[in-house]
């Protein structure tokens, strides 16, 4: 399986289209995954993964090592969506000062609703810092050692121990409250 | 040993980041702690609700049409844009032989000129609408075609000359 890939990451690389489809195929469930558990929205995280795709599509040429390919890819996610994650975060600001001005509404759900509506991981995840959020799911979902989320991210292999360390923390907190 | 374990260290023990030695302290002080060895399972069960949170997930079918698609229509845009700046590099070619070659040979210049420019524009065309599925192929076609309309000036430029000379020497004669 993985000498498979190496071999379509090659041909991919020489821009045959079919291979970089394979390409795709093989790795649109990682891409996917990462974006949505970062972005909690289905729609932004299918942008993200194919705008991550087609940039792939451009660089594969100019990848040097196909062994790199995957934390190139891992990369370019995050990176996009931290630029997305901007963007969402000016959008709801905007939207949530204009629902204070206009609608003063009474309380959409009762006191009794909102207290058996428990938390779920998802909720708890979208009140933790996104860099915290980025190092769990490298380790958690795509299982990224330490020393590779480290190189993968540029950060001390002490900053991931600790970020990881003060995501969990932050989010059973979450989950408590909730 | 009556020290707790830090959060930090049983958080890398649950991933497995802890050096043998860390390993065994840890170990042998869940061994005899409650409150750690409470905090290592709800570490541990957490772990696992991440994970089967996001395992869930579906993941997009289409997304090899949706991907393939936009790379389809990046390369179009690509080179729709080339197609852009060769028209307009021909309507400046085209006023600067206007501007150059007036007067009676106009008509021999821009046959040959003509000539060799059609034979640039097909290539344009045909190499284009075959090739724009290969990227990078459009920047190596339009240096080509570059070439070709540079040449098809300079021949032009030449006859014109030529001419010229000829008709004057005619006239003084
Ligand atoms: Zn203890």
């Amino acid at each position: 399986m993985v000498n498979d890939l190496h071999q379509i990451i090659i041909e991919a690389k020489k821009g045959d289209q079919n291979a970089f489809r394979q390409l795709v195929t093989a790795y649109k469930g990682t891409v996917f995954r990462h974006a949505f558990s970062l972005l909690n929205d289905r729609m932004e995280a299918e942008d993200v993964t194919q705008e991550a795709f087609v940039k792939a599509y451009y660089s594969l040429p100019k990848l040097e090592n196909e062994f790199a390919f995957v934390s190139w890819l891992t990369r370019v996610v995050t990176n996009l969506c931290y630029d997305k994650n901007k963007k969402l975060n000016k959008k709801k600001l905007a939207e949530s000062e204009e629902l204070i001005e206009n609608v003063r509404m009474p309380n959409a759900s009762s006191p009794i609703e909102q207290s058996i509506a428990k938390m779920t991981i998802k909720e708890a995840m979208e009140k933790i810092p996104l860099e915290q959020k980025n190092v769990l799911i490298l380790r958690e979902i795509q299982g990224y050692s330490y020393s590779e989320i480290s190189e993968l991210l540029q950060i001390p292999l002490g900053t991931v121990k600790s970020r990881i360390n003060t995501a969990r923390e932050n989010l059973r907190k979450e989950l408590e409250k909730g | 040993m009556s020290e707790h374990i830090s959060g930090e260290l049983l958080s890398s023990y649950i991933d497995d980041e802890t050096d043998e030695d860390e390993k065994a302290i840890i170990e042998r002080h869940l061994g005899i702690c409650l409150d750690c060895h409470n905090e290592f399972v709800n570490l541990t069960l957490l772990k696992e609700q991440i994970l089967k949170e996001y395992l869930m997930v579906d993941i997009p079918v289409s997304m090899e049409d949706h991907v393939m698609a936009k790379i389809q229509q990046s390369i179009s845009q690509k080179s729709s844009s080339f197609i852009n700046h060769a028209a307009i590099f021909v309507v400046l070619s085209f006023a600067l032989v206007g501007m150059g070659a007036t007067g009676p040979f106009l008509s021999i210049g821009l046959h040959i000129f003509n000539t060799l420019f059609s034979i640039a524009g097909g290539l344009m065309y045909a190499i284009t609408s075959i090739l724009s599925a290969i990227p990078y192929m459009v920047e190596a076609i339009s240096a080509v075609i570059f070439i070709l309309i540079v040449l098809a000036i300079f021949i032009l430029r030449y006859l014109v000359n030529t001419l010229a000379k000829t008709v004057e020497a005619g006239d003084i004669s």
